[in-house]
C-alpha cells in the first residue's frame, strides 16, 4: 500500500489538497504535485493528514 | 481500455502486433537485432507513449488514457530516415518495483529482451514524480534517450523544463515534445537512431551517502554472487531487494541464500537507523532525488486556467458528475442505436436483393443453393447487423476512453459499486462490456486482486453485449418498442447486480479500495482513437464475421439435410420449458458460436416476418433467454485464461440455469399480460 502510493506520488511529508469527496461514501480525490489521485476510502483511512498549511503522509 | 488489447492473458508477454510482416517474425533473434536497432518505449502511464507509437507506426497500436490499460506490448516495424527500426511499446509502469502485473511484465522484458536503445518518455507536466522511473531505468545501464513529452501541457500549468540542462545532469539526449501534435517525434527518433550507434550511458546520480553505502555494499555482495546472464546492473540488484521488490527477491534471491540472509541484515541496518522500513528508506531516498532534480531543471509559474480544469468542476461534480455519466452513456447509447438502425435499413434492403439475385440462377434445393444462400446470408448479417451497431459504438468507447472520461467514471462509480461488491474500477470492464464481452474481460486485468476479477468477469459476462444488443434491439425494440428494450437492459442491470452482491458476500475479503490516477483531459487526436477502433472493430471481423458465416452456412445445410430435427429434439426440454417454437432450438444452440448469429437464425428458423411466428410473450422470453445463457465461445476462451477452468464452469452453468430461471418467469408473466 505504501508502495503503491509512493508510486503515484504521494509521500510522507508531502503537500496534499483534498479536492473532492465523492457522494455515497465514494473516493477522494486528492491534488498532489499537481496530479490527481483518486483515493478509495478505505486507502484514504490510512493516510494521517494535518492540517494547515503542511499535511503529511 | 485494455486491458482492452487483445491477446494476451494474465502473465507472460505476448506479441501482439497486427501487421503481417510482424506476426511472421519471431518475437526476437539475436541476427534480425544485430540488423536492426531495437527501440524500447517505456514510460509511466498516461505519458503519451502510445501516441508517439502510433505518431510512427500507424494504425498499429492500442493506447488509453486509463492507467495500466496495455498489459499487453506492442511491436512495429518502423523507418526512421529511411532505416528500418523495430519499436516496441511497453505498458505504463509507474516504477520498477513489481506491484501489478504490467510492472512484472515489464520487468521480464527488460531482462531477457535485446534492447538497443530505450525511449524513456515523460509526461513533462509531472516531470517530478516522472523522474522517479528515470532514475531506475538508468540504473539498467541501456543506452536511453528521454522524451519530455506534453511540453504545452506543462507550459500551461506554468512548469517550464530547461530540456540542455537536463541533459547534461543525466549525460544523455533530453528530446521535448508534444506527442499529440505531432511535434518533436521525428526529431526524437532521429536521436533515438544516433543513441544506437553512440550508445549514450546515464550518468550515476547518487543519493544521500549513508543510504547510498548500504546499497554499494549489497551490490558489492550481489556481484561476488554472480549475476551472469542478467541484464541488470549489480547496483538496481541491490537497491530492488532493498526495497523488497517481489520479482528480484524471487528472482536472485532463491538462488542465493547467502545473498538474501545479507539482504535481510543490510535491510534491518537501514530500518534501524532510520526508523522506517527499507523500501520506504529506498523509495523516500528516490523521491527526494527526483524532486531536486525537477527544481534544478525547471521554473514554475503560474498555471494557466484552463477549459479542462473546469471540466471537472461539472463531470465530477457530487451531483452533476452523475447526471452528466447517464447523460454521457445515454447519448453513446442512443447514437448508436439511431446511427445503427438508419444505416441497417438502407443497407438490408440491398443486400436481400443482392443475395435473391445471387440465388436465381441456381437450381433451387440443390446443395450449392443451400451453400451460398447460407454465406450470403452471414455476409449480409455482417455488414448490416454488426458493422452499423459496432462501428459508431467502439468509436464512442475510444473517445471516452482517450479523453480520458473512463478514470472519473471509476471515481463517480465506486462508492455506488462498492455496494454491489465491485470496486469503482470495474466500471471500464462493465462499460465495455457492452461493447463486447471479450475485451471487457480482458480488461478485468486492471483490477488488483483475484477475487475482484472474478467478480467483474462474472459481472462482465452477463451484460448485453453489442451482439446480444441486437437481439434486444432487433427483436424487443423493432417489435415491442424502446420502452420494452429498455426494460431488458434494466431486467439485466438487477440481475447483475443482485450476483455481484450475492458473491461479494461469499468471498468477503478486506477491501484495499481505489487508488487511481486521474488523468489530465485530453483532446482525443483521430489517429489513435480510430487505430483504436480500427484494431477493435478488426477482431469483429477476423474473427466474428467468419464464423458468422460459417455458422450461417452450417445453419443451412442443417436445413438441407434436414439435421435441424435433431438439435431441435436436443433443445427440446429448454424450449419446451419457455414455451417457444421447438425450431428456436438449433437457434439457441448455435447461437453459442456467436450471439449475433441468434436473430439472423431466429428468421431463418422461422422465417420473417418474426412477429407472424411468434407472440410478443414468446419473443421477450428469447430475448430475455438469449441475453442471459451462457456466454459466447470467444468469451469462454478468455475467461478460461483469466479465472481457470472451475470457475468458467460455474459461470457458464450459472448463466444458464438464471437465464432459463428467467425465461420461465417471463413466460408466466406474459400469461397474466396476455
Amino acid at each position: 500500500m505504501r508502495q503503491r502510493l509512493n508510486q503515484l506520488g504521494i509521500h510522507e511529508g508531502d503537500v496534499l489538497i483534498v479536492q473532492r469527496c465523492c457522494a455515497m461514501r465514494g473516493p477522494i480525490l486528492v491534488r498532489i504535485h499537481g496530479v490527481g489521485v483518486a483515493l478509495g476510502r478505505g486507502v484514504a483511512r490510512h493516510i494521517r493528514v494535518r492540517p494547515q498549511d503542511e499535511k503529511s503522509g | 481500455m485494455d486491458g482492452a488489447s487483445p491477446g494476451t492473458s494474465g502473465c507472460g508477454l505476448r506479441m501482439k502486433s497486427p501487421d503481417k510482416a510482424a506476426r511472421n517474425r519471431p518475437a526476437s533473434s539475436g541476427k534480425r537485432v544485430g540488423q536492426q536497432p531495437q527501440f524500447v518505449l517505456i514510460g509511466q502511464p498516461n505519458c503519451g507513449k502510445s501516441t508517439i507509437f502510433n505518431e510512427v507506426a500507424g494504425y498499429r497500436s492500442l493506447t488509453s488514457n486509463f492507467p495500466g490499460a496495455t498489459v499487453s506490448y506492442t511491436e512495429s516495424r518502423i523507418s526512421v530516415d529511411g532505416r528500418p527500426c523495430n519499436l516496441i511499446d511497453l505498458p505504463g509502469v509507474y516504477s520498477l518495483t513489481s506491484l501489478d502485473p504490467a510492472s512484472t511484465e515489464t520487468q521480464r522484458f527488460l531482462l531477457d529482451k535485446p534492447i538497443h536503445v530505450l525511449i524513456n518518455v515523460i509526461d513533462a507536466s509531472i516531470l517530478g514524480r516522472s523522474l522517479e522511473l528515470t532514475l531506475q531505468l538508468m540504473d539498467l545501464e541501456i543506452p536511453m534517450i528521454l522524451c519530455l513529452n506534453m511540453m504545452d501541457e506543462a507550459k500551461r500549468k506554468g512548469i517550464l523544463i530547461d530540456a540542455k540542462r537536463l541533459s547534461v545532469l543525466f549525460g544523455i539526449p533530453v528530446i521535448p515534445a508534444t506527442a499529440s501534435k505531432g511535434k518533436g517525434v521525428q526529431d526524437l527518433f532521429r536521436q533515438a537512431l544516433k543513441a544506437s550507434v553512440r550508445k549514450p550511458k546515464a550518468r550515476h546520480i547518487a543519493g544521500h551517502r549513508d543510504v547510498e553505502k548500504v546499497i554499494e555494499r549489497l551490490s558489492r555482495r550481489v556481484e561476488k554472487a554472480g549475476t551472469a546472464g542478467s541484464r541488470f546492473s549489480s547496483h538496481l540488484i541491490a537497491t530492488k531487494l532493498l526495497e523488497k521488490d517481489p520479482y528480484f527477491s524471487d528472482h536472485f534471491l532463491r538462488k542465493h541464500p547467502g545473498l538474501a540472509a545479507e539482504a535481510k541484515r543490510l535491510g534491518a541496518a537501514l530500518e534501524k537507523d532510520h526508523g522506517r522500513p527499507s523500501d520506504a528508506v529506498i523509495n523516500s531516498e528516490r523521491h527526494a532525488l527526483s524532486m531536486s532534480l525537477y527544481e534544478e531543471v525547471a521554473q514554475v509559474r503560474k498555471p494557466v486556467i484552463h477549459w479542462k480544469d473546469r471540466l471537472d468542476n461539472v463531470l465530477m461534480h457530487n451531483f452533476w458528475g452523475f447526471v452528466s455519466l447517464v447523460l454521457i452513456l445515454f447519448l453513446l447509447f442512443f447514437t448508436v442505436f439511431k446511427a445503427g438502425n438508419w444505416v441497417e435499413n438502407a443497407l438490408l434492403g440491398r443486400l436481400s436483393g443482392f443475395g435473391e439475385w445471387l440465388t436465381r440462377s441456381m437450381e433451387p434445393r440443390s446443395l450449392l443453393h443451400s451453400l451460398v444462400r447460407g454465406a450470403a446470408d452471414g455476409l449480409a448479417g455482417g455488414i448490416a447487423i454488426i458493422l452499423p451497431y459496432l462501428l459508431p459504438f467502439l468509436l464512442g468507447l475510444s473517445l471516452l476512453e482517450d479523453a480520458g472520461y473512463l478514470p472519473r467514471a471509476a471515481f463517480l462509480m465506486d462508492g455506488l459499486m462498492h455496494r454491489v461488491g465491485l470496486h469503482g474500477t470495474a466500471v471500464i470492464p462493465v462499460v465495455l462490456g457492452y461493447g463486447c464481452s471479450v475485451p471487457a474481460v480482458m480488461s478485468t486485468r486492471i483490477l488488483e486482486s483475484r477475487r475482484d476479477r472474478f467478480i467483474a468477469s462474472f459481472a462482465v459476462t452477463m451484460i448485453p453485449c453489442a451482439a446480444r444488443m441486437t437481439v434486444i434491439f432487433g427483436l424487443i425494440g423493432y417489435y415491442l418498442g424502446g420502452p420494452a428494450a429498455f426494460g431488458v437492459y434494466m431486467l439485466n442491470l438487477l440481475v447483475i447486480l443482485l450476483t455481484t452482491g450475492f458473491l461479494s458476500r461469499m468471498l468477503p475479503e478486506s477491501v484495499p479500495g481505489m487508488l487511481l490516477e486521474i488523468p489530465v483531459w485530453q483532446m482525443p487526436t483521430w489517429k489513435v482513437t480510430w487505430a483504436k477502433t480500427w484494431m477493435r472493430l478488426k477482431e469483429f471481423i477476423v474473427i466474428a464475421w467468419p464464423l458468422l458465416i460459417a455458422g450461417s452456412v452450417i445453419l443451412t445445410l442443417t436445413d438441407h439435410f434436414n439435421w435441424t430435427g435433431i438439435f431441435n429434439g436436443l433443445a427440446r426440454p429448454v424450449t419446451w420449458l419457455l414455451g417457444l417454437p421447438a425450431a428456436v432450438g438449433t437457434t439457441l444452440l448455435f447461437g453459442v458460436l456467436r450471439k449475433e448469429l441468434s436473430l439472423l437464425m431466429l428468421q431463418q428458423a422461422l422465417g420473417s416476418p418474426l412477429d407472424s411466428v411468434l407472440s410478443y410473450g414468446q419473443m421477450m422470453v428469447f430475448t430475455v433467454f438469449v441475453v442471459f445463457y451462457v456466454p459466447c465461445v470467444a468469451t469462454i476462451g478468455v475467461l478460461y485464461r483469466q479465472v481457470g477452468v472451475k470457475k468458467t464452469l460455474l459461470i457458464v452453468l450459472y448463466t444458464f440455469l438464471i437465464a432459463l430461471f428467467l425465461g420461465f418467469l417471463v413466460r408466466i408473466a406474459s400469461w397474466f399480460i396476455a
